[in-house]
């Protein structure tokens, strides 16, 4: 009798620990509010080392079964083109388009202007 | 003799409640909102009236979070900040004097965010020394130029209790423990609290749910 009311007060301390979750987010933040910063603050240093940072929460987010937050993969685009890598910067741009078609017209522009 | 005094207590305290209900704040008037609901925000680099240098892009660095979980496409801020260098224009100033005409024909967003900094970092006082940071922005709608919301938030160290709410509230955390342990800034980690209480969704006042969030209740 004692183990079953022992039983019964963990498995009600379990459900209830349950109901104190948070609401799940629209998208995946981690540092990336940061890598702004940085780059807002004074160009942002090492574009190679912000991108593999941002490669790495991308990964992240895959795990944590979260999108990716609108502006992040044209961040992603532009820290490839400071880096000199083209394509990358035409590829995650197209991203933007895609999962954002909000921001279609602005990408559009982008690309027309970095089209040599 | 009893009965007497429990209806006298009750009838009171219905009375005290009534009354309590009329100091409630009116409710916002979203008229303006609803009839230009917009789907994107192009969030512009914050004016700063602070003596911190950084507030700018310290602000501009934690405005979109609580729009985008609002339900809203924002702009991503360090194209945009380099699309308005590459057309002259670096100081927040002059880039709010930009006609909202010319920003949709350059963008299409539907919206831009004007956010001025009243107050940013820290008050070096003889006991205690404070980190304040004090925003307002209003929210204009590109095609008609018309204003349809408008807001202004506070955070401070000074403050009796962390008013972190529920989610956002460990969305900040999260990013700002990989933030502050680089930089030792409080001021952004009370810049990003200040800009979640502005611009959130969900309390009279605030702006409405964008049509991303699971929140959207569409105008008929």
């Amino acid at each position: 009798m004692k183990k079953v009311k022992v039983l019964l007060s963990l498995m009600t301390l379990f459900v209830l620990s349950g109901c104190v979750n948070e609401p799940k987010p629209m998208y995946y933040w981690s540092s990336y509010q940061g890598e702004m910063y940085s780059y807002l603050k004074d160009g942002g240093g090492d574009a190679e080392k912000s991108i593999a940072e941002m490669e790495k929460l991308a990964e992240e987010s895959k795990a944590k079964n979260l999108p990716l937050a609108p502006g992040f993969n044209a961040h992603l685009g532009l820290l490839n083109l400071k880096a000199g890598h083209d394509e990358k910067f035409r590829f995650y741009l197209e991203e933007e388009k895609r999962l954002f078609p909000e921001s279609s017209s602005y990408i559009s522009f982008l690309l027309k202007k970095h089209n040599k | 003799m009893k009965k007497f005094h429990t209806k006298l207590l009750f009838t009171t305290a219905f009375i005290a409640f009534l009354f309590s209900g009329c100091q409630q704040p009116s409710p916002y008037d979203y008229t303006a909102f609803k009839a230009h609901y917009p789907k994107s925000i192009l969030i512009l680099p914050p004016v700063n009236n602070s003596t911190e240098i950084k507030a700018t892009p310290s602000i501009y660095a934690t405005a979109s979070l609580p729009l985008a979980e609002s339900g809203y496409y924002v702009f991503p801020a360090a194209l945009v900040y380099e699309t308005f260098k590459e057309n002259g224009l670096t100081m927040p100033n002059d880039i709010h004097d930009v006609s909202p005409a010319k920003l949709h024909k350059i963008f299409n967003a539907d919206s831009a965010l004007y956010i001025t900094i009243d107050d940013y970092g820290v008050k070096y006082k003889v006991i205690q020394s404070d980190v304040v940071v004090k925003l307002q922005a209003r929210l204009v709608d590109l095609r008609s130029g018309e204003t349809i919301w408008s807001g202004e938030a506070r955070a401070s160290s000074a403050e009796s209790q962390s008013n972190n709410n529920g989610l956002l509230g460990a969305l900040i955390s999260a990013a700002i423990n990989q933030i502050v342990g680089q930089l030792t800034d409080q001021s952004f980690r009370y810049g990003s609290i200040a800009n979640n209480r502005l611009l959130s969704a969900g309390y009279n006042g605030g702006i409405l749910y964008g049509h991303r969030s699971p929140y959207y209740k569409e105008v008929k």
